[in-house]
C-alpha cells in the first residue's frame, strides 16, 4: 500500500501546482467577493447571502476542479507518457488508479478547507460567531465532490478528455435533476414516463441527496439520520463507480 | 547448469483498430527466446512492431494471442516486472520533480527498504553522472540528461532483465559510448539486456545475438559472432604498385579481380579464395610494393538487414 | 505604427460603446420579460438555488427601487417574486415584501394574498417573522375586501404565532366587533411602517396612514359638528366653537394639511392639503 501512497503523494504535488486549480480557486474567491457586494444591496441581513454564496462557491470550485483537473491530469499522463514508467513497474493498475484518486481527493480537500476558512472568516465579520452549522452542508458537499471525481475517473478510463469532461458535467447536471424529475413525473398520467423517471432516479446518482444548503442557511432542523444515510449512499456509489473504472482501465491498451 | 531463458515469447500477435472495420496487424505470430545473460539486439525499422513487443511484455497493452514468460513466469503476473528495468523511447517524467525525487518515486514502486533505496539512488546518480544535477528540476534537463536519468530509473532496483527502447536515440557520440559501456557492464553483472534499435553499428558492437523484425514478422535471428567470423565474401587488397608488380600478379592467372583506382598507381584487388589472397599478398611484399590495406570482406549486418527487409513477405 | 493602430482601435471601442449606451440605453427594455417560470428555474440552478434566489432578490430590489422613483409601475414584480420564492421557498422576506407592495401600491390584492399564503406554506412556523404573513393577509381582507370575518380569522392565527406583537388579540377582538375600517387599519399601517426596511415603501405607507388618520379626524369632527347641531340647531361657523362649547377638548392635528375647517357652503369638515408631505411622528402606543 506504500505504492498507492507514493502515487497519491505525487499526484497531490502535481495537481496542487496545476494552473487550472488556482484559476478555479480564484474564481471561487471572486464569487465570495461578489457576495459581499450583494450583501450591501439587500434589504435583509447580508449573512444569508454570504452563506449562500460561500457554500455555493465551495461547491462550484470543487466540482469544476473534480471535472477539469481530474480529467486533465489523466489526459496529461497519457499524453506525456509518464504513465509508461509507472505501469511498467510491479504495480497493479488499480493501485495506480486509486493512488491518483486519493491524491486528487486530497487536493480537493485542500480547496474545501481553504474556501471554508475564508467563508468562516467572512461570516464572522458580519456576525461575530463561528458558523459551525455550515459544516452540515460542507461535509456532504465534500462527499458529492468525491463522487463527481469518481465519475471523472470512470469516463477518463475509456474516452477522450473532451468527451470525459462533457459526460461528467452531464452527470452533475442530471444528478441534480433526477429527484425533481421523479416528482414531476408522478404528477403526469404517463406511466412509461413515471417508470422511466423512477429508474433513472435510482440508477443515476442523486446528487440532491447531498445538498443540505437550504436547511443550513435557513436554520431548519437537520436530520442526522438523513445526513448519515446520504453519506453512506455517496460512499457506496463512489466505490461502485471506482470499481467500474478499475474494471475498464484494467483492460485498456495504453498506446 | 542449463542456461535458463530470460524471456520466452510464443506466437505473439497484436492488431490495432484503425477504422470502423480496418485493423492493422502490428505483430504477427512472433516467437522469440532471449537467453539469460545475453545482450540481444532487436532490429527493425520504425513502425515494425519493436515498441509494440515491449509494451506487450510490460503489460501496457494486451495481446490478441500468444504468451510471454519471464524465467518461466507468465507476463500476466505483475510480480515479473520487479525484475525488469524498462527504458521507454523518449522517456517522460514529472517535470516538476528533481532528479533525485524522480528516482525516489520510481524506486517506491518496488518493494525496497528505504536505506537500500537511498544507496541505490546514489549509486545510479553516480553511474549516469547526474549527481551534480540531482536537485535540479527535470524540466531543466537536456535530452541527454533525461535519457541518462531514464537508464538510472531502469536500473535503480537492480533488475535481472533490461528492456531498452532505442536507448541511443538523442545521445551524442560520447553519450552513446557511455550507454554502450553501461550495457556491457550490465552483462558483466549477470544481467540480460534486450534493446531495440535501428542503428546497425550499435548492435554490431555490443550484441551477442540480434533479430530482424519487418512488418510485425520476425524475419531472422543472427548470432553476431558468426557474422564476424564469416569470410565467405573474400578478401580485398589495396596497394600501390608498379608495372612489374601488376605483371607478377597477373601471371598468377588465378581467380581474382584487379582494378586500377585513381592515378598514382593504386590498385584494388578482390579475391574470393583466402589462399589466393595470401599468395598475392606475398607477391606484393616480395615486389616491394606498398601495401595499403588488407581487408577480409564479411557480409555486414547492414547488408543482411537490408536483404532481409527487402525480401517479400512469404 | 502598431502603437497608433492600437490607440485608434481603443478609441473606436470606447466611442462606439459610449454612443450605443447613449442612443440605445440597455435599461429601456426590461429583461423581466424573459424570466422563465420559477419551477423551471429550480431545476436549472443545480443545487445553487439559494444563490440564484439571492440574485433574483437583488434584482427585485433594484427593479422596485428604480420604478419607485419615477413611474411607480411594477408590473413584473409578481413574476420575479414568484420566481424568487420558488427557487428558495424558505427565504422569508421576499414573500413579505411582495405581499405588501402588491396590495398597497399595485392594488393586486389577490396576488398579494396568494404570495403571502405561499409564504405561510413554505416558511417554517418557527421563523421569527412568520406571524407577519397572516397579519398582512388579515389586513388585505379587512382593508380591501371588507371581509372582517376572514380578516379576524387570520389575525387570530397571527396572534398565536411566536413573536407576534402583544396588541394583536385586542385588535382581533375589534375586528370581530366590526369596528370602522379606518380605525382598524391604523394600527396595521403603523406596524407595517415599523416593519418596512425600504424608505420608498415607508413613505408610501406613511401617506396612507396619514390619509386614514385624517379620515378619522374628520369623522371625529363631523360627529362633534352633528352633536353641536343637535344641541344648537345649527352648524358652527368655526371649529373653535366646538371647543368653547365643551363638545370636544381639542381639534386634532391635520397630518395631511395645515388644519381642519368647516366649509361655509355645506358645513362639511375639510382639510387644507399641503403639497409636500408632513413628517408625522408616529406614536406606537396610540
Amino acid at each position: 500500500m506504500g505504492k498507492i501512497f507514493s502515487i497519491a503523494q505525487n499526484t497531490f504535488r502535481e495537481t496542487i501546482r496545476d494552473r487550472v486549480f488556482y484559476s478555479l480557486l480564484f474564481f471561487a474567491l471572486i464569487l465570495i467577493a461578489l457576495s459581499m457586494i450583494l450583501g450591501n444591496l439587500t434589504l435583509t441581513k447580508p449573512i444569508k447571502i454570504i452563506h449562500d454564496f460561500g457554500l455555493g462557491s465551495i461547491s462550484i470550485a470543487g466540482t469544476l476542479i473534480a471535472i477539469f483537473v481530474g480529467i486533465g491530469m489523466l489526459y496529461k499522463e497519457m499524453d506525456k507518457r509518464t504513465i509508461y514508467t509507472i505501469l511498467s513497474k510491479p504495480i497493479h493498475r488499480w493501485q495506480f488508479l486509486i493512488g491518483k484518486y486519493l491524491g486528487l481527493g486530497l487536493t480537493i480537500s485542500v480547496e474545501v478547507v481553504v474556501m471554508s476558512l475564508i467563508v468562516f472568516l467572512l461570516s464572522f465579520y458580519y456576525v461575530p460567531e463561528i458558523p459551525l452549522k455550515l459544516f452540515f452542508a460542507i461535509v456532504p458537499i465534500f462527499f458529492e465532490l468525491m463522487l463527481i471525481l469518481a465519475f471523472s475517473f470512470l469516463f477518463s478510463s475509456f474516452s477522450s478528455s473532451f468527451l470525459s469532461g462533457m459526460f461528467t458535467l452531464s452527470i452533475f447536471v442530471i444528478g441534480h435533476f433526477t429527484s425533481d424529475l421523479k416528482m414531476l413525473a408522478q404528477g403526469t398520467d404517463n406511466v412509461i414516463f413515471q417508470k422511466l423517471s423512477i429508474f433513472l432516479f435510482y440508477f443515476l446518482p442523486n446528487l440532491e441527496a447531498l445538498n443540505f444548503k437550504p436547511e443550513v442557511v435557513h436554520n431548519l432542523a437537520i436530520s442526522y439520520e438523513k445526513l448519515f444515510f446520504s453519506i453512506i449512499y455517496a460512499i457506496s456509489y463512489t466505490i461502485v463507480v471506482l470499481l467500474i473504472a478499475i474494471f475498464i482501465f484494467n483492460r485498456r491498451d495504453i498506446k | 547448469m542449463s542456461i535458463k531463458n530470460a524471456v520466452e515469447i510464443q506466437n505473439l500477435s497484436k492488431s490495432f483498430k484503425t477504422g470502423l472495420k480496418k485493423r492493422f496487424q502490428a505483430l504477427n505470430n512472433l516467437s522469440l527466446t532471449i537467453k539469460e545473460n545475453e545482450i540481444f539486439g532487436y532490429l527493425g525499422a520504425n513502425g515494425t512492431g519493436k515498441t509494440t513487443t515491449f509494451k506487450l511484455m510490460l503489460g501496457l497493452i494486451f495481446p490478441d494471442t500468444g504468451d510471454i514468460k519471464f524465467w518461466g513466469v507468465s507476463f500476466q503476473d505483475v510480480k515479473t516486472r520487479a525484475n525488469i528495468g524498462y527504458l521507454p523511447e523518449n522517456p517522460y517524467f514529472y517535470s516538476y520533480l528533481t532528479g533525485q525525487e524522480s528516482l525516489n518515486f520510481t524506486a517506491s514502486m518496488f518493494d525496497m527498504k528505504s536505506n537500500i533505496k537511498k544507496e541505490r539512488i546514489n549509486e545510479m546518480l553516480d553511474l549516469v553522472n547526474l549527481q551534480h544535477a540531482k536537485d535540479i528540476q527535470l524540466r531543466k534537463y537536456s535530452r541527454g540528461m533525461l535519457q541518462r536519468l531514464g537508464i538510472a530509473q531502469a536500473l535503480v532496483h537492480d533488475p535481472k532483465l533490461l528492456i531498452l527502447d532505442e536507448p541511443m536515440s538523442g545521445l551524442d557520440p560520447m553519450g552513446r559510448k557511455d550507454m554502450r559501456n553501461i550495457i556491457l557492464s550490465c552483462k558483466d553483472q549477470g544481467k540480460t539486456v534486450l534493446f531495440s534499435s535501428h542503428i546497425i553499428s550499435d548492435v554490431e558492437m555490443i550484441c551477442d545475438r540480434a533479430s530482424i523484425l519487418s512488418n510485425g514478422v520476425l524475419k531472422k535471428i543472427i548470432t553476431v559472432d558468426d557474422i564476424m567470423d564469416r569470410d565467405s565474401n573474400g578478401w580485398e587488397i589495396t596497394f600501390k604498385g608498379n608495372a612489374d608488380t601488376i605483371e607478377s600478379i597477373n601471371s598468377k592467372n588465378e581467380n581474382f579481380i584487379l582494378k586500377q583506382l585513381s592515378a598514382k598507381d593504386i590498385f584494388l584487388l578482390k579475391a574470393i579464395d583466402k589462399k589466393i589472397a595470401f599468395e598475392i599478398l606475398n607477391i606484393i611484399q616480395k615486389q616491394g610494393a606498398e601495401l595499403l590495406s588488407f581487408v577480409p570482406l564479411r557480409i555486414s549486418l547492414e547488408e543482411i538487414y537490408i536483404a532481409t527487409t527487402l525480401k517479400k513477405d512469404q | 505604427m502598431i502603437f497608433t493602430a492600437l490607440c485608434f482601435l481603443i478609441f473606436t471601442i470606447l466611442s462606439t460603446s459610449h454612443h450605443l449606451e447613449k442612443k440605445f440605453p440597455s435599461n429601456l427594455i426590461e429583461d423581466m420579460l424573459y424570466l422563465p417560470s420559477g419551477k423551471f428555474l429550480k431545476g436549472a440552478a443545480l443545487s445553487y438555488d439559494e444563490m440564484l434566489a439571492d440574485l433574483f432578490w437583488i434584482k427585485t430590489i433594484g427593479y422596485y427601487g428604480g420604478h419607485s422613483k419615477n413611474d411607480h409601475d411594477y408590473k413584473w414584480l409578481n413574476n420575479i417574486i414568484t420566481a424568487t420564492t420558488t427557487l428558495d421557498p424558505f427565504f422569508q422576506y421576499p414573500y413579505e415584501f411582495g405581499g405588501v407592495i402588491l396590495s398597497t401600491e399595485m392594488n393586486e390584492v389577490d396576488n398579494s394574498i396568494a404570495i403571502l399564503k405561499k409564504g405561510m406554506e413554505n416558511v417554517p412556523k418557527t421563523h421569527w417573522r412568520y406571524w407577519y404573513f397572516p397579519f398582512y393577509i388579515a389586513f388585505n381582507y379587512m382593508y380591501y375586501k371588507n371581509d372582517y370575518k376572514t380578516a379576524a380569522q387570520y389575525l387570530q392565527i397571527a396572534s398565536e404565532c411566536q413573536g407576534s406583537p402583544t396588541y394583536l388579540p385586542l385588535l382581533t377582538a375589534r375586528l370581530y366587533a366590526n369596528t370602522d375600517s379606518s380605525e382598524i387599519a391604523i394600527p396595521f399601517l403603523i406596524e407595517m411602517i415599523e416593519s418596512s426596511k425600504n424608505n420608498e415603501q415607508k413613505i408610501q405607507l406613511k401617506t396612507r396612514l396619514n390619509e386614514l388618520i385624517s379620515l378619522r379626524n374628520i369623522k371625529f369632527l363631523e360627529n362633534a359638528k352633528n352633536k353641536y347641531n343637535s344641541i344648537f340647531h345649527k352648524y358652527p361657523d368655526k371649529l373653535d366653537l366646538l371647543i368653547s362649547e365643551g363638545i370636544i377638548t381639542s381639534i386634532p392635528d391635520d397630518p395631511m394639511g395645515k388644519g381642519y375647517y368647516i366649509s361655509d357652503k355645506d358645513y362639511s369638515i375639510k382639510s387644507t392639503v399641503m403639497p409636500d408631505q408632513l413628517e408625522v411622528h408616529i406614536d406606537k402606543k396610540n
